[in-house]
């Protein structure tokens, strides 16, 4: 459960707060154990689970957002647009990831090859 | 669970009450009685009525002069971020509709005046968090009060002739699950049902209770897991990768007393198991309540029947979509269910399976449903990595969450089906258990046409118990609102493109057809003010479905905007 710890760890406060306001089986909130701080963030998996739903075929084409291989955009715009988001299209991931963290997506990005065969 | 009283009504928000003109209609109390039986006039819950027909008696507009139908007024309601989503609601000549970030309005029927405005002060840092926000699909009405979801956790109740809060419950620790409420309440005896978000999530999908009176909560059914039977259909524990919801509003079957909703897929949606899935992969088992149609006690909340209508659903084709429609044919009392895979389910009214039968061309995810006792014939459980062939219908389903209209008058049910497919890889992911980056996919996919063809939408007449067709109409690209029948004999569409077309309900022959500038992707209703028939649609594109519109189609969806949109209300000319 590398990732999920890793990012419960950079959630401020106000985020691990008890699952539900109204009450549920004690079970459900069982604390998320902390990682290590220097553990590095698994990009793919995270595209997997999340960025995919609109970067379509893990970046590598246009879907609900725009293909993310072989972008023309520079690090410091795709940094803050991951950042910051942009309304109605990109949330935004500033509360959720470290800058170091978000500099590592902008390299995973920039890494993307198509799919061989 | 926190209460606010009127008085405490939060320092932002903007309520501008005005007299209501003498054109509108007397107002009269809208209880559960008058909701059940559907009067002429009105449209009062986003269903229509407890059958959810979909469909007005109205028939001053017919094949005969629908040539003739014209704009009456426009609304803008501004800041319609991902467009418009939302089913308007009528009572007594005053229409109730919401748009982007729970925007509130009761405008007068028949001039579009605007009587009040209500614009929640809703967490903002938050829904900039959010990927399925900041739309909202509509409201409810009754006892005096117009009833909204918030996309931060909350319930708020308006006064129906100022729009002044009359109460303001939070629900959901938003913050936390990073989900709120965009799906309309419904109201009946007395309670404001409402579903959360979920499917996607790892929360456990919440069904809610809620007072109408004060705003406390009654009663809470969490569609994961939510029984001690249903904790043991999630293997390890699985049931804290949650999922579930009910993020579309059911209905209420006064005979029974009983609240009928839709719940959402389990997370994540796409699973690694292999054919298995009983043991193996990210959640074994059936994932009770998921994928599922419950009944629930409406004073109590408690579970008192269910179909699962995909265990184990690994495709992401929920249940929460699709109206209740209740009928009865032959001394039989039925209740129609479309799940979003395409197949429709055909209960009794305690949920047992009568039928199933299937709307879309291209489907694969199982061979079949046995149409005798719903079980999936031939499913298509992946393990991890690309999957050979690709996946029908695709994610966005083999039909939207918006909704068809039955019509008691020819018979016939009148729904959209939804024909493309998807590639996909599925990636064998850890568990997510805590709410972290949004979402939980399991895959990653891309839209694709159906082997050897085009993708493309279809309008279908249906006898809606059998499934036998009647007529269709094409569409090249899936239309997403959705679809009104009237007693003038005529279907009503609004199309993805920007057209409102209308059909002579037997034949399918079109009749009409009107530009509204933009795409639609919400609700269409009939009501008359003054012995005058209306035809209200929302226009206004963006969101899940919509945004794959561009890039997949191009044309027209390449510079329609998707933060833009109007209420459109036709009358005869």
């Amino acid at each position: 459960m590398r990732l999920s710890w890793k990012i419960i760890a950079l959630l401020p406060p106000i985020l691990v707060a008890p699952l539900m306001v109204s009450s549920i089986p004690a079970r459900a909130q069982q604390p998320a154990a902390p990682a290590a701080d220097n553990e590095p963030l698994d990009v793919g998996q995270l595209f997997a689970t999340t960025c995919g739903w609109c970067h379509s075929d893990g970046g590598r084409a246009a879907g609900k957002g725009p293909q993310l291989m072989d972008s023309q955009r520079d690090d410091d715009f795709m940094h803050n647009r991951i950042k910051n988001g942009k309304e109605g299209a990109m949330p935004a991931f500033g509360t959720t990831f470290s800058d170091a963290q978000i500099d590592d997506i902008v390299k995973y990005i920039r890494a993307l090859k198509p799919h061989q065969g | 669970m926190k209460t606010k009283m009127s008085c405490l009504a939060l320092p932002v928000a903007v309520a501008i009450a005005a007299t209501l003109t003498a054109s509108a209609a007397v107002a009269q109390t809208v209880d559960t009685a008058r909701i059940d039986s559907a009067g002429q006039n009105d449209w009062l819950t986003y269903h229509g009525s407890y059958k959810s027909y979909h469909y007005s008696p109205l028939a001053q507009i017919n094949p005969s002069n629908v040539a003739n139908l014209g704009v009456a007024w426009i609304h803008i309601p501004g800041r319609s971020t991902r467009g418009l989503q939302s089913m308007p609601l009528v009572a007594d000549g005053v229409l109730y509709y919401t748009g982007s970030y729970s925007r509130t309005f009761a405008l007068n029927g028949a001039t579009g005046e605007v009587i009040w405005s209500y614009f929640p002060e809703l967490d903002e840092a938050l829904v900039a968090r959010q990927t399925h926000s900041p739309y909202n699909r509509g409201a409810a009405i009754g006892e005096g009060k117009v009833y909204v979801g918030t996309m931060d956790g909350r319930l708020i109740a308006l006064d129906m002739k100022t729009g002044k809060v009359a109460w303001d419950t939070k629900l959901i620790d938003s913050q936390k699950l990073t989900v709120g409420f965009t799906g309309a309440p419904l109201y009946a005896k007395g309670t404001i049902v409402i579903g959360a978000q979920g499917g996607e999530w790892p929360g456990r999908g919440p069904i809610f209770g809620v007072d109408a009176a004060t705003g406390k909560k009654k009663w809470e059914f969490l569609t994961v897991a939510g029984t001690d039977d249903a904790v043991k259909t999630w293997g390890n524990d699985s049931w804290r990768t949650g999922g579930g919801g009910g993020w579309m509003p059911g209905t209420y079957d006064s005979e029974t007393n009983t609240v009928l909703w839709g719940t959402a897929n389990p997370a994540p949606l796409y699973d690694w198991s292999g054919a298995d899935y009983k043991t193996q992969g990210a959640r074994p088992g059936d994932n009770l309540y998921t994928s599922s149609v419950i009944g629930l006690d409406m004073d109590t909340g408690k579970l008192k029947f269910y179909h699962q209508e995909l265990p184990h659903d690994a495709w992401d084709f929920d249940s929460a979509v699709g109206e209740f429609v209740m009928l009865d044919r032959d001394g039989q009392k039925y209740v129609v269910h479309p799940n979003k895979s395409g197949y429709i389910f055909v209960y009794d009214r305690n949920l047992g399976v009568k039928n199933v039968w299937r709307i879309t061309q291209n489907s694969n995810f199982v061979k079949d449903i046995n149409p005798k006792t719903g079980e999936l014939v031939g499913r298509r459980d992946f393990s991890a990595g690309k999957v050979s062939e690709p996946l029908c219908p695709h994610i966005s389903g083999g039909v939207s969450w918006n909704s068809g209209s039955y019509n008691p008058k020819t018979g016939l049910y009148y729904k959209l089906g939804q024909e493309w497919c998807m590639t996909l890889e599925v990636q064998k992911t850890t568990p997510i258990v805590a709410p972290q980056a949004q979402l939980n996919i399991g895959a990653d996919f891309k839209i694709a046409p159906p082997p050897g063809g085009e993708i493309y939408g279809h309008l279908d007449a249906r006898d809606p118990i059998t499934g036998a067709k009647k007529w269709e109409v094409r569409f090249p690209e899936p239309p997403l609102g959705s679809v009104l029948s009237t007693g003038g004999n005529l279907v009503f569409v609004p199309d993805s493109r920007g057209t409102v077309h209308a059909y002579d309900a037997d034949t399918g022959t079109e009749l009409w057809n009107h530009g509204d500038g933009t795409g639609h992707q919400g609700g269409i209703i009939s009501y008359a003010v003054n012995g005058k028939q209306y035809i209200a649609v929302v226009a206004g594109f963006g969101g899940m479905a919509s945004d794959d519109y561009a890039p997949t189609f191009g044309g027209v969806y390449k510079s329609m905007p998707r933060d833009d949109g109007a209420l459109v209300v036709y009358s005869l000319k």
